[in-house]
């Protein structure tokens, strides 16, 4: 909320304290923008992960993780001809391979002392993440370009928070001869400490305004996203948990997957106000 | 035998030729289009297109056949509506009946060919396939006879009877497989002989036109030597001197630079055989006409010589205008033998001695900056005109300011009323208080004769001239007085001539008063620029961008929209014809509703509505076409004034006082070729990074915004903008709107 706050307030001296009288659109400096993003997750799949699981009539079913999409809206305004500065928001909505073999394990001291080690042969559904960010940016016109028309790039630097929306995960034991466990390992497959992760991302990206009528433009272009993320040190100790997936597991795996997601794809459309 | 009274009559024809091309040339008015506008004008290039006839290119397949008839009927408009082509003159007349009497005995061409004057320095005439010929205006004032420019159009007579530049495209375009060396071997090579056929065939068409033959060799010899101004006249010793200047004698004395041209030269890759080889040849056509010089021959009419000057007044407009002042001069000289009271020359010369001051002006601020600078390259002249070039060269920065200022202040006193005169003389001060070398004090208040006179009395007067060897001056004296023309002995430095040549102008009340005045002025220009030297990086870049951001505030509530310049091309360069023309369409459009937009009153001298234009508007084209060029080719230093009065006439014609012209050029062409996309692909995930903004940014989108003042003829503003945008609608509409917006404003103060 704070965030928020301090953005919007941003946003208004900027528009007030800009002189420029002929900067914008047609005479609009004020833009809203909503977008539309996509990726194919082709980094991923080649360097971080194997092909994950998919839940689908009620069986595990092998799956490339395909899916990978957000929404953006922005509110912008244009401060001289060529540079304007934006508050964004957006959802992004992407999944996370736990394993790395179909197989669950977990290792800690139990009540009385004992070491336990276990390992679960068990295929495990992805892990839907929903991140939300919150982004002031600038956008730079190429060229000559007039901000919000033509060629432009956009700098800058979200605050992310990154949130588990489902975490019942399906998951499926694949060994008959270990009695079913299912119930207890649903209690324990994700740590409960881990609600949302946190972090920064840092956006580069091209995009190409092309004007439809006075009012609205249509854009197309992609980002270069480096993410990072926080409370390494909470999450990062290596430690035992008695969670099937612990908190420095689940850390990890949200981490790399939002590293890998490096190069995006988006589209939408831009009303001046 | 022609009787007394065909004599007389001749004669008294002669005189009144005379008296009346006097008059005229004493008030010469530029070439300007009259009477009703031709279809060659009037119909738009998408027209021509639509209409043109194509059973002359059966031979072409479709694609080739709409190419050539795309290219050729655009490229041939370029040319008519370059503002160089004038209609209903007295020479593009006088040429379409010299034409009309050489096809005569042509049945298949009569009515068919049109005959334009090109207004150019250059010496060229040419053909096209719509039947149109080009004669500049730079090659009859070169020429010396009738004759000749009757062969030079029966050539390109030829040239269009024998569809050569149909031939030339379908040889080019056959022959796909040869390299670019290839092609340009054949092609000059086929063209050669297409060359010398026209030279064969037209030594016939001038046979039976009934002109001498010993002229038509001669034309050769004008072509040779047309990169020389029109004569070869020795420079009189005493042309810069009147009662108040004088020039010795020793700077007429320099060596003429040889006149190098030779008739066999190697014409390897040329379009045009040697003229040699086309002069031997034409000689051989005619000893083929045995009877030819005993038959009733032509004789030149007195017409040829009167336009032959009208074309000589206009290179001199066209050197002028061209920012060529030493060929101006001389070629002003050349006719001042002539036409000595005229007006129009008193003004040019004016303007060129300005040009030359400018220089003289702009050499001095870059070299503060950067001496390796210089825009003009220094010309290499040949012939008589380099003892003129030399002349002026060795004059010293001083010398080519007071020269200027003596010569446009004697033009301005002989007529008082002349505007252009007045404005000369205005600039003249203005630029010599610009140059740090000028200083009043430092000439004399004594012409030449004056001070030999004095010097001479002096020396007689023995009391004085004990008393001049018993002055003895230091080091510095003799520093002061040498800069001030005057040597050890008590002398005239010849060189140091300039220094007497000033003296009644610096005694001018009038002069000293707009002296003081611009003086004023450039001491508080001098102070903001101490100011801003005296201030730190980002002071000095905020300036800059406040200036830079200010320019283009020019409080314009109206203006007048000029032809802009469009061109949408393709990959490969070339002019798409029909992009091209819907994308100027989309331009005005955009402009008025834009301008409407935004409160702003548009008129427009446009070629848009071709059909409606009449000669005067085409006049009033040409002439801004002309302001333009020159306007652009020297924004910020242009001290140019000739063109004022015709700028203030459409300002109060239109009644506007801006005039926006626009250049735009747009090309989609990605950065995609084989070798990057295979290589991309092979590397994939720089490909998926690359290909996305090859193809975003393939648009490549080129905007020039001028804004020329038409009460002062200043251009005040030239801004450019280069952008990766479409030519859509709105990119033009928002570029547009923007720039109305921001030439609406007032300027700021800082």
């Amino acid at each position: 909320m704070i965030i928020r706050t301090v953005l919007l307030f941003c946003l208004v001296c900027c528009a007030s304290f800009s002189k420029a009288q002929e900067v914008g659109y047609y005479g609009h400096r004020i833009f809203l923008e909503l977008d539309g993003q996509g990726q194919i997750p082709l980094l991923q799949n080649i360097f971080g992960e194997r092909k994950g699981y998919v839940s689908k009539n009620e069986t595990l079913n092998s799956s490339y993780n395909l899916l990978d999409l957000a929404y953006r809206a922005s509110l912008n305004i244009a401060i001289t001809e060529s540079v304007g500065f934006g508050l964004e928001f957006s959802q992004r909505f992407y999944k996370v391979n736990l394993q790395s073999v179909d197989e669950i394990t977990r290792n800690f001291t139990d009540t009385s002392g004992n070491m336990v080690i276990e390992h679960l042969p068990a295929k495990v559904a992805y892990l839907p993440i929903r991140e939300s960010v919150f982004m002031p940016k600038v956008l730079i016109s190429l060229n000559d370009s007039r901000v919000p028309c033509g060629f432009a790039s956009e700098i800058g630097i979200g605050y992310s928070l990154i949130q588990l929306p489902n975490r019942n995960l399906e998951f499926e034991l694949l060994d008959p001869q270990i009695p079913d466990q299912t119930s207890q390992v649903k209690e324990k497959l994700l740590d409960s400490r881990v609600e949302e992760f946190r972090g920064l991302v840092f956006m580069y990206g091209f995009r190409m305004n092309y004007p439809i009528t006075k009012r609205v433009l249509f854009h197309i272009g992609f980002r270069y996203q480096y993410a990072m993320q926080f409370s390494k040190k909470k999450f990062r100790r290596m430690g035992e948990s008695e969670y099937w997936f612990s908190g420095r597991e689940l850390w990890s795996k949200v981490n790399l997957r939002r590293q890998l997601g490096i190069f995006s794809f988006g589209t939408g459309l831009t009303f001046t106000l | 035998m022609m009787g007394r009274g065909t004599t007389l009559f001749l004669c008294s024809l002669i005189v009144f030729f005379q008296s009346v091309g006097q008059n005229d040339f004493n008030h010469y008015k530029p070439l300007s289009s009259k009477g009703s506008v031709p279809k060659d004008f009037s119909n738009s290039t998408l027209t021509k297109i639509k209409q043109d006839n194509r059973e002359d290119l059966k031979s072409l397949n479709l694609r080739k056949r709409e190419f050539f008839v795309e290219q050729i009927n655009y490229s041939i408009d370029e040319i008519l509506h370059s503002g160089n082509v004038t209609f209903g003159d007295t020479i593009s007349s006088y040429l379409q009946q010299l034409g009309d009497r050489l096809i005569a005995g042509e049945t298949n061409l009569r009515g068919k060919l049109r005959f334009y004057v090109y207004n150019s320095t250059e010496a060229n005439a040419f053909s096209t396939r719509q039947g149109i010929v080009f004669v500049t205006t730079g090659l009859i004032a070169q020429l010396t006879s009738e004759a000749q420019l009757a062969f030079v159009l029966s050539h390109e007579i030829i040239h269009y009877q024998e569809h050569h530049v149909l031939d030339l495209f379908e040889y080019a375009s056959q022959e796909k497989f040869y390299s670019y060396n290839e092609k340009t071997r054949f092609l000059s090579n086929y063209s050669r002989e297409n060359e010398l056929e026209a030279d064969r065939l037209a030594v016939k068409m001038v046979h039976d036109a009934g002109y001498k033959s010993a002229e038509i060799n001669k034309t050769f010899d004008v072509l040779l030597y047309s990169y020389l101004p029109f004569e070869e006249m020795k420079l009189d010793k005493r042309y810069f001197n009147t009662d108040e200047l004088y020039v010795p004698e020793m700077y007429f004395e320099f060596k003429r630079n040889e006149i190098s041209a030779k008739f066999k030269y190697n014409d390897y890759l040329m379009s045009h055989p040697n003229l040699a080889k086309r002069k031997e040849q034409v000689v051989d056509q005619i000893s083929k006409f045995k009877e030819w010089e005993k038959e009733v021959l032509y004789e030149d009419s007195l017409q040829f010589f009167y336009i032959r000057d009208v074309s000589r007044f206009e290179y001199v407009l066209n050197k002028v205008y061209a920012e060529e002042p030493v060929e101006a001069l001389y070629a002003i000289y050349i006719l001042e033998k002539k036409y000595p009271e005229s007006s129009f020359l008193k003004s040019y010369k004016s303007q060129a001695w300005l040009d030359i001051m400018k220089l003289t002006i702009k050499k001095e601020t870059f070299s503060y900056t950067n001496s390796s600078f210089n825009r003009k390259k220094q010309r290499y002249y040949e012939g008589q005109i380099s003892i003129l070039n030399q002349f002026i060269t060795v004059l010293p920065k001083t010398g080519k300011l007071a020269m200027g200022l003596r010569i446009i202040y004697d033009a301005y006193h002989s007529d008082t009323t002349n505007l252009i005169a007045k404005k000369c003389y205005e600039t003249a001060i203005h630029l010599v208080v610009k140059s740090d070398d000028f200083e009043t004090s430092k000439f004399s208040t004594k012409n030449f004769r004056e001070t030999l006179a004095y010097l001479k009395e002096l020396k007689q007067d023995t009391s004085s001239k004990s008393k001049l060897h018993a002055v003895e001056w230091d080091k510095y004296a003799v520093i002061e007085n040498q800069s001030k023309g005057v040597t050890e002995d008590f002398g005239i430095d010849s060189t140091k001539f300039f220094m007497y040549g000033i003296s009644d102008i610096i005694r001018d009340s009038s002069f000293l008063k707009k002296f003081k005045q611009f003086s004023a002025k450039k001491s508080i220009l001098d102070k903001n620029k101490d100011d801003f030297n005296l201030m730190t990086d980002v002071e000095q870049e905020n300036v800059e961008y406040f200036k830079y951001d200010n320019e283009v505030h020019l409080k314009m509530d109206s203006m007048l929209v000029f032809q802009p310049a469009i061109f949408e091309t393709t990959k490969s360069s070339e002019i798409d014809v029909y992009k091209t023309f819907k994308t100027r369409d989309l331009v005005f459009k955009e402009i008025y509703s834009n301008a409407e937009d935004l409160n702003m009153h548009v008129k427009s001298l446009s070629l848009k509505d071709l059909e409606t234009l009449s000669a005067e508007d085409w006049n009033d084209y040409s002439l801004l076409q002309r302001s333009l060029t020159r306007a652009i080719s020297d924004y910020e230093n242009d001290y140019f004034v000739l063109d004022i009065p015709n700028l203030n006439q459409i300002n109060a014609k239109f009644k506007t006082e801006k005039l926006l012209f626009l250049e735009y050029q747009h090309v989609y062409a990605p950065d995609l070729y084989f070798g990057n996309i295979a290589l991309f692909t092979v590397l994939l995930p720089v490909g998926l990074v690359y290909f996305p903004i090859a193809i975003l940014s393939g648009h490549y989108s080129d905007w020039q915004f001028y804004v020329l003042d038409l009460k002062t003829g200043e251009l005040v503003l030239d801004r450019s903008y280069y952008v990766n945008e479409p030519a859509s609608k709105h990119s033009i509409g928002s570029r547009l709107n923007g720039m109305f917006h921001q030439l609406k404003q007032a300027k700021n103060d800082y």
